[in-house]
């Protein structure tokens, strides 16, 4: 029998939900808060309040990847007068290296953030949080204009190694799609919490704030109705149409396109992963399992009724023998 | 024909016509010898059979030493219409260089006529080197004899350059480890920076004119070494002869050097007892020289960077396996570690890229030498009992831990071992390395091309899709292990299509992804591609 898509997406759904792991969850939100801590100690009067930027803060994280991003505001002359964007992002990195890597984390920097991951505990659990340091565009502004500047350690999208990124507003950032997610909780926020299943079980992707982003643009572009696959179907539509010409003001500052973190050749590549999706999911429903995979750690009843009675599933579960090489 | 005037008619020399012309290109006139091979209007060994030739004219470019000019026209079986091609190509070599002074911005080595020694023709093959030559530079080199060969039913000697003894420090080229292992002759080398040259672009000839390029500490170098250099040496001593060519390189010309007779002599100082060395009023005999760096030996064509400069494991090397690290050696890719626990045998040649002459022999050996035979530039790691020792100690805890640390230094791993525990392990390690698996249905009807993450569910979902039949296996006689049916052209042909289509991810940045190819005959055969 094909497999249900909407009872599938549903299932997907809930078992990546973020209070199936709340253990985790509260690893992360604890080591948070210790990094949060250490900052403030290090950077005393240089540091505006760290906050939270991730998929977490937006209402839009999965259990598989909290995707945990705090971001660090230091005032204009934190590295003096004439410090750079990249002295701050060397100093904040050189600070988290000194005192977590190869004793409790391996640290490294990342496209504009600079990431720890945490050596796995007893019980298997290992924490990833990324830090972002952030740098107000001049001097006492923050307060009022929340805008910052980021440093980019790595190229991407259209931005340069070294380039200065961004001079947005994060919170205005988090905010919206906040917002948007809580408001159409069954629309909105469900089909970003897909796209991100299926992103990391891609291992590659756009940008979380991208797909974050592309989505709301397909809901205020489309009439998006019917049920969850109908809604996803038509996102996925709407990305394999537009992603490459899309414009994503970004809502922290109008003047930035939040596309441009990505380039030509990743827009075209992002429609035709869209294009080959579709086409295998409409050849056989049960692709769409292939796709957006149930978190298996946390199966949906039916799932589990099936595996306690031996019942085997629908299709093979192993690869063949007769495969060559 | 128009512009041209014959002066003496031609006349029948040998195996070929001689005669004389006269072209005129817009009232420029120039004298030609016309020199027509037997074979005219085709080419021979690729070349125009038909020469012409104004020794007057050798410093102008594309003219050779002979003074014959260099054109090359199209290829045309009808004789008057390729004289006419030709006279025009002349033409166009007057317009463009005796009239127009058109430089080449191509850089063309200089001219040599190289000879042979002892009638056996000697090549030595140079690398790159970290170390800055400067002028004036002399020492002893190193030689690897690589191999003898034939041609023309002349004896060819191959050597390697190994390395260059200069001062104060030993400047090894870099060939692999592999062929680093044996000096089996030694050279001299100096560095004069400028080309040894007259006209601009034709190498010296006798040893007198190469005293210019040289200082007086080099000759009494060079009058040390015959002393010391053992005279019963049949072989040549080569003297390697550097100097700046564009591109920041430095090409090296090889004058032979007899063991027994040095070109110099000892000559008086005059007031004093001292002597001074001098060359010999001699001829030179030149040997070949190939810059054979990584950039030339490769540089008709190689994989994405991403590939070639990157350390890759390949795990199993049957058929897929093999050629695929045959592929990615011929390739470019440098630095290659072997996993397979399996034995070659006879039955395995006639579809990997393995050789009877070896016999029986352990697989990551006998490939590992057949890829050291392809590249001088390879590593190769071999680990017999990769997959055993994996499986073995594989425990959830610290070990895989210690795997991923391991597998994680290699920047890909490509699993053709067709071994469905490796592909769940290795998906399981979670690693951050990329890892893509290869594998063929039975008559290599389909290739599956999988990566992580879910590498081991990807894998199981696509072949799901296929209908295999169980039966069509080869089952020899006596044999308890059947095996797929495909020839080396049905897998070769799959791997190298899966090769292209990966590289292409790499050279666009794009993760390969997951796909299989499918070959289906029917008028003619497809190919087709099936993306997820």
């Amino acid at each position: 029998m094909a497999t249900d898509k909407v009872k599938h997406l549903d299932c997907v759904l809930e078992s990546h939900k973020i209070r199936k792991e709340q253990a985790l969850l509260d690893k992360h939100t604890a080591k948070r808060g210790e990094i949060k801590e250490a900052l403030e100690a290090k950077y005393t009067n240089t540091l505006y309040a760290p906050f939270n930027s991730g998929s977490l803060a937006k209402n839009t994280a999965v259990n598989t990847k909290f995707d945990i991003d705090l971001m660090a505001p230091f005032k204009r002359n934190a590295f003096g007068s004439s410090g750079t964007l990249e002295d701050m992002y060397e100093n904040v990195y050189k600070f988290l290296y000194d005192k977590y890597h190869g004793k409790e984390a391996v640290v490294r920097r990342q496209k504009v953030s600079i990431g720890l991951e945490f050596y796995a505990d007893a019980d298997g659990h290992v924490v990833k949080i990324d830090v972002v340091p952030g740098r107000e565009l001049n001097q006492g502004e923050y307060l009022n204009d929340k805008r910052l500047n980021l440093y980019v350690y790595e190229q991407f999208g259209r931005f340069e190694k070294g380039a200065d990124h961004l001079r947005s507003n994060i919170h205005a950032q988090v905010k919206h799609i906040r917002d948007r997610a809580e408001a159409e909780r069954d629309s909105v926020r469900k089909i970003i919490r897909l796209l991100k299943v299926w992103k990391i079980g891609k291992g590659s992707g756009p940008k979380s704030f991208f797909l974050e982003l592309i989505t709301i643009k397909a809901f205020d572009s489309k009439t998006i109705t019917g049920d969850i696959w109908e809604k996803l179907k038509t996102v996925l539509e709407y990305i394999r149409d537009n992603a490459k010409t899309v414009s994503l003001p970004d809502p922290g500052n109008s003047g930035n396109d939040v596309a441009d973190t990505m380039t030509d050749s990743e827009k075209s590549w992002l429609s035709s992963d869209m294009d080959t999706m579709l086409t295998n999911i409409a050849a056989s429903d049960d692709m769409i399992k292939s796709y957006f995979r149930i978190n298996e750690k946390h199966p949906c009843p039916e799932e589990k009724q099936e595996n306690r009675y031996g019942v085997k599933r629908e299709g093979a579960s192993n690869p063949p023998a007769n495969r060559f090489g | 024909m128009p512009g041209v005037t014959l002066i003496d008619p031609f006349k029948d020399d040998e195996d070929m016509l001689t005669g004389h012309v006269v072209i005129d290109v817009h009232g420029v006139q120039l004298p030609f010898l016309v020199e027509i091979k037997a074979c005219y209007p085709f080419h021979f060994h690729g070349s125009d059979s038909i020469s012409f030739i104004n020794k007057d004219l050798i410093s102008y470019d594309h003219v050779m030493e002979n003074g014959g000019i260099c054109i090359h026209t199209l290829h045309c079986p009808v004789m008057e219409q390729k004289l006419q091609l030709d006279i025009d190509g002349l033409k166009q070599w007057i317009g463009d260089y005796y009239v127009g002074h058109v430089t080449s911005a191509h850089y063309e080595h200089i001219v040599v006529q190289y000879g042979q020694f002892n009638e056996t023709e000697f090549h030595y093959l140079f690398t790159d080197v970290d170390y800055t030559f400067n002028k004036c530079d002399f020492g002893f080199i190193d030689l690897a004899f690589l191999a003898q060969g034939r041609h023309s039913e002349k004896a060819i000697n191959t050597f390697l350059i190994s390395e260059f003894k200069a001062k104060g420090k030993n400047a090894k080229c870099k060939w692999s480890e592999y062929y680093q292992v044996s000096k089996t002759g030694i050279g001299l080398y100096i560095y004069i920076e400028t080309p040894p040259v007259t006209n601009k672009r034709f190498i010296v000839k006798n040893w007198i004119e190469l005293e210019a390029y040289v200082n007086p500490a080099f000759m009494r170098f060079l009058y040390e070494a015959s002393k010391k250099i053992n005279k019963e040496i049949s072989l040549p001593i080569p003297l390697l002869i550097g100097y700046k060519i564009p591109g920041d390189e430095i090409h090296w010309q090889c004058a032979a050097i007899n063991a027994a007779d040095f070109p110099i002599y000892g000559e008086k100082v005059p007031g004093t007892k001292n002597y001074t060395s001098r060359f010999c009023d001699e001829e030179i005999t030149w040997l070949q020289t190939k810059n054979c760096s990584y950039r030339y030996f490769f540089g008709r064509g190689t994989l994405a960077k991403k590939i070639t400069n990157g350390k890759t494991l390949i795990i199993g090397i049957g058929a897929i396996g093999s050629t695929l690290a045959s592929t990615l050696v011929r390739g470019g890719c440098t630095d290659i570690t072997l996993a397979d626990y399996d034995i070659k045998e006879p039955e395995n040649v006639c579809r990997a890229e393995y050789s009877f002459v070896t016999g029986v022999n352990g697989k990551v050996d006998d490939l590992g030498k057949a890829l050291y035979d392809i590249s001088p530039f390879l590593w190769i790691r071999t680990f017999e009992g990769f997959t055993d020792y994996i499986k073995h100690y594989i425990n959830g805890g610290q070990q895989n831990k210690d795997f991923q640390e391991i597998l994680d230094q290699f920047d890909l791993i490509i699993d053709c071992s067709a071994d469905n525990d490796m592909a769940f392990i290795l998906d399981s390690l979670e690693l951050k390395t990329r890892v893509i698996n290869l594998s063929v249905t039975n008559r290599a009807r389909e290739l599956v091309c999988v990566t992580n993450p879910n590498l081991y569910k990807w894998l199981t979902e696509i072949y799901a899709l296929f209908q295999q039949d169980d039966q069509d296996l080869y089952n020899p006689t006596g044999c308890w292990n059947p095996t797929f049916k495909a020839t080396h052209n049905d897998i070769a042909v799959m791997v190298h299509h899966a090769v292209k289509q990966i590289n292409h991810s790499f050279e666009t940045n794009k993760p390969p992804g997951n796909f299989y190819l499918r070959a289906e005959a029917a008028e003619n055969i497809n190919i087709t591609l099936h993306k997820f």
